[in-house]
């Protein structure tokens, strides 16, 4: 999905100052006390601030405001830019200005280490106990001290859209593989893949799961492996699989209603686009394997001893609720956490039956597609350095 | 013809100017007439205009998409603010450097950032100003980064017509008894116009569409291009959106450039 | 900087006098903006290249001296973008010239002033309002296999298969680049030639000058700074241009500026300052090297000389 590159070494505000000045420290400039640093800016009750990528936000937020009597104040982030959003919560102090930041699933965890999340008392979320524990525990959330840091709002098995009828392929649930994309005369120079790093991680998916290559984990490549992966890939390139890298969601679209592609690595919100302009895509159900991933949101450190920690968690239980999964599914067909309560919150308001049936094959889509082998993918590999230099070396081959 | 001095211009020579111009802005307005003629398409990433729908305009102005009015306010100001301060920079070094020494020195100074990447700039405010003296990033800092970005280009403009400036108007003036800042409004300031006017705009305009160095000096501020890069980001198209606000700032644009084009010409 | 030279004698028209500041207070006032640029600008940016020899590790900087950077920089296919870069950048800023310079000319010496001008002019406005994005992506449906282009060629039995070429290539970057910055060498041109005398054009005619001859002895080098200014104003942002090959070259022609923004991306601020470091030292290689082949051939750099006439 959106991840872009993240870091897993460890930044704090303060090393981050230290760094920035010790950066410039050649310079032995004056270093000046930090004012204005830590303070906390007075929460309005009623009103909940969060931060968060343009997809968790729902249209308008009518339910959100009946159903805790809250008020909602969204602030869209480009949460995909991982750079850009540890910025804007280590140096801009994000956590002072909201009460929720959404991110990436594993992003957030360099920022458990440096002490910028609040741990979640989940005693206060009626909703949290009924998330599976496979979601709850899975690695891009759990950081193995059994402790609770954010909460997952909605995840996805990621594969490719394909275009059945041009390609004499059967539908979801009929498995398919990866080689459709990768590796494949018969898509020859119609395929597209991520132009970021995610490609790599693809390759070496790809690569581990046919036994070609000796990959630990995908999502979290050493420098070798990820120049095995990226080899595999360039020579894809050169075969002419590829017709285009993309960067962005509009770029997913426009490949597939242009028609320059018959097969594309997209996010399922694309196919379900294209569909909607008439055109027979499907999004891939895959033998070999999915990218998982997850977007979760935290309550910033800053957060807890405001005078409103009590509606922030009324808040975040309403996320993991049934009006929020069953909204999602519709408008996105993402997997809330408690798919469960929204299934039944669909037929409680008497939902059209069409409706009902897409948030219903969400709870299929679970079922199906995390059977197989599956990839989390979330944050940052450890050498990132390696990751964006081999991805560099992919898009100038 | 009047304005075709000592027959510089042949019928032929004319026309292969005019054929140039038009490649260029053909190369130029395809994309953007075909951008504005997508925004009145129910599906704009086709490429097809029809069938037809006023839904977008529509859309623009309710709810949570009417939110670019505040960042569209915003960059306005910052580029009025950048505007100004730069032209008025680039006046006051532009009108001096023709006729002082280490002029080159001095002129290498102010272009030299020119060749640094704009994101870098951006980096490099935050480190400085953030990390080292510990001021907080916000309006200031969004503002000096384009400053940054735009006096170069001003100073250029300005310098376009102050290598051509005769002083001895300025002597001659002086030596008819005007005071110092009559010799400037009365005689510097009108022959100057052209310049002064041409790095007014292009300050401005290269703030207004500056994204890079915004990103990284932006502290809590939200510009135009920047609530576009956030928008894009959304896993749900925004494009017919933001094909409908660039149509609108499109017909905005022209009728003030048009506007401001005319009063000038009266001007002078 | 081309535009910067010092001052020889070589050339026929004499330097304008040079004289120290006559107003205190404009020299005061110019010293003191000069200082706060070094200080408060310079100063930062050139510390940015500092880090380019420091090790960082993402935003949690481990601080020590090293060249890794520059290692780690130093790799072919990063030269190769380089140059490729700088190359596209180059070849159409020289087409933009082309294109440029006899429309300026005839836009301010032969065309009067009125509205088709004004409308021009506007014209000439109007796309720098617009977000790069947003327009450049039209182009996919033009160019793309299905698109209009494609469209027309097909039906026409011109081509049997789709041209592939058209878009994710070389040609669709060059061809997206082209119109957007166009309007940024039109525009310093036309300040300059507009500026430029009616009566010295026509005082070269009556001396028996050609009009090639008054072009090129009278028009253009009057029209120099603009000149200089016209290259700088669309090859500088063009360098730093990253939704053309983006959105148009579809990962298949990497250029410089996403590689600055994937750096600052994996937040490797170490490696994007070797990178820049690196670019900059480039440019001012190509720089002196124009300006001795200029001087060679008995053209002087300074566009302040002779200015004046």
């Amino acid at each position: 999905m959106a991840m872009k590159n993240a870091n897993h070494c460890t930044p704090s505000r303060r090393t981050v100052l230290k760094g920035l000045v010790a950066g410039t420290g050649a310079l032995a400039a004056p270093t000046l006390a930090l004012g204005g640093m830590g303070r906390a800016q007075a929460a309005t009750p009623g009103t909940i601030r969060m931060m968060g990528g343009p997809t968790v936000a729902l249209q308008d937020w009518s339910l959100f405001e009946k159903e805790t009597g809250l008020k909602m104040e969204f602030t869209p982030f480009n949460v995909d830019d991982v750079g850009a959003l540890y910025n804007e919560i280590l140096v801009n102090g994000a956590g002072e200005r909201f009460d929720l930041i959404n991110t990436l699933a594993g992003v957030q965890k360099p920022l458990v280490k440096q002490e910028q999340v609040a741990q979640l008392d989940t005693s206060k979320l009626k909703n949290y106990a009924g998330i599976p524990e496979t979601v709850k525990r899975s690695p891009v959330l759990y950081a193995g001290d059994g402790k609770d840091w954010s909460v997952p709002l909605y995840y996805n098995a990621d594969s490719f859209g394909y275009f059945p009828e041009k390609l004499g392929l059967p539908r979801p649930p009929e498995k398919l593989t990866w080689d459709l994309l990768l590796n494949s005369e018969q898509t020859l120079g119609k395929t597209a893949i991520d132009g970021d790093m995610i490609a790599l991680m693809i390759g070496g998916m790809y690569l581990k799961n046919r036994g070609l290559a000796e990959i630990a984990d995908p999502a979290n490549m050493t420098a070798s492996e990820c120049q095995t992966a990226t080899n595999f890939l360039i020579e894809r390139k050169k075969a002419g699989q590829f017709r285009s890298l993309w960067k962005t969601y509009d770029e997913q679209v426009a490949n597939f209603v242009n028609g320059e592609v018959v097969v594309q690595r997209c996010w399922e919100p694309a196919v379900k686009e294209v569909r909607a302009k008439g055109l027979d895509v499907e999004y891939a159900t895959c033998s070999d394997f999915h990218i998982n991933w997850m977007h979760s949101t935290f309550m910033p450190v800053q957060a807890v001893e405001r005078e409103n920690v009590e509606e922030i968690y009324r808040a975040l239980d309403w996320f993991i609720g049934g009006s929020y999964a069953a909204e999602l599914a519709i408008l996105r067909g993402y997997t809330g956490s408690r798919m469960d309560l929204g299934l039944e919150f669909a037929k409680a308001q008497n939902w059209a039956p069409e409706k009902i049936a897409q948030v219903q094959a969400n709870i299929v889509k679970v079922e199906t597609k995390f059977s197989n082998p599956n990839y989390w993918i979330g944050g940052a590999p450890d050498d990132l350095a390696a990751h964006d230099s081999e991805m560099a070396r992919f898009r100038n081959a | 013809m009047r304005h075709n001095p000592a027959g510089l211009f042949t019928r032929k020579t004319v026309a292969v100017s005019i054929v140039f111009g038009a490649i260029a802005m053909a190369l130029l307005y395809i994309p953007i007439v075909g951008l504005a003629l997508l925004s009145f398409s129910t599906q704009p990433l086709s490429g097809i205009p029809w069938p037809l729908t006023l839904e977008w305009y529509a859309s623009l102005f309710e709810g949570n998409n009417a939110k670019w009015i505040g960042p569209l306010g915003t960059s306005v100001a910052i580029g009025l603010i950048v505007s100004t301060a730069a032209t008025s920079v680039a006046l006051l070094i532009g009108r001096a450097l023709p006729v002082i020494e280490r002029r080159g020195g001095i002129l290498a100074a102010y272009l030299s950032v020119l060749v640094m990447p704009g994101i870098l700039v951006g980096i490099a405010v935050l480190i400085f100003y953030r990390g080292l003296l510990g001021i907080r990033t916000g309006f200031w800092s969004v503002v000096l980064v384009h400053f940054i970005w735009a006096l170069p280009f001003a100073l250029l403009c300005i310098l376009l017509v102050a290598v051509r400036f005769d002083r001895r108007l300025l002597e001659a003036a002086k030596d008819l008894g005007a005071s110092r800042y009559r010799q400037f409004v009365d005689v510097e300031l009108p022959l100057m116009l052209p310049g002064i006017s041409a790095s007014a705009f292009f300050s401005f305009l290269l703030s207004f569409n500056e994204l890079p160095r915004t990103l990284y000096a932006r502290g809590g501020v939200t510009t135009l291009p920047y609530y576009i890069w956030t928008a894009s980001s959304a896993h749900s198209s925004q494009v017919s959106l933001i094909y409908a606000l660039s149509a609108v700032i499109m017909l905005a644009s022209f009728l003030v450039t048009l506007l401001a084009m005319r009063l000038l010409m009266r001007a002078e | 900087m081309s535009l910067v030279s010092a001052t020889s004698d070589r050339g026929g028209v004499a330097p304008p006098a040079t004289r120290t500041i006559r107003f205190s207070l404009e020299g005061a006032a110019i010293r003191l903006v000069t200082g706060l640029w070094a200080i408060g600008v310079l100063l930062p940016i050139l510390s940015l290249l500092v880090i380019a020899f420091l090790r960082g590790r993402g935003i949690g900087f481990i601080w020590t001296p090293s060249l890794q950077a520059y290692s780690d920089i130093l790799v072919g296919f990063r030269i190769e973008i380089i140059l490729r870069t700088l190359r596209i950048v180059a070849l159409v800023t020289l087409i933009e010239f082309v294109l440029a310079f006899p429309f300026a000319l005839w836009l301010a010496k032969g065309l009067r002033a009125g509205w088709t001008k004004s409308i021009i002019l506007v014209l000439l406005v109007v796309p720098f309002f617009l977000s790069p994005a947003a327009r450049t992506i039209v182009w996919r449906s033009i160019l793309g296999r299905e698109g209009l282009v494609n469209s027309v060629l097909m039906s026409s039995g011109l081509v049997d298969t789709p041209l592939d070429w058209l878009l994710f290539s070389q040609f669709a970057i060059h061809l997206g680049l082209i119109g957007p910055y166009f309007p940024s060498m039109v525009w310093p041109l036309f300040i300059s030639i507009s500026l430029i005398d009616d009566e010295l054009i026509k005082a070269s005619r009556d001396l028996g000058g050609s009009a090639w001859q008054t072009l090129w002895l009278v028009v253009v080098p009057l029209a120099a700074p603009g000149i200089a200014a016209g290259i700088l104003f669309t090859a500088i942002p063009m360098l730093g241009d990253n939704v053309v090959s983006a959105l148009l070259g579809g990962g298949r022609v990497a250029l410089l500026a996403e590689s600055f923004d994937d750096l600052i991306r994996a937040m490797n601020f170490a490696g994007a300052a070797a990178l820049a470091s690196l670019l900059v030292l480039i440019i001012l290689a190509l720089g002196a090297a124009v300006l001795a082949l200029l001087r060679r051939n008995g053209i002087n750099g300074d566009v302040f000389r002779g200015m004046q006439a």
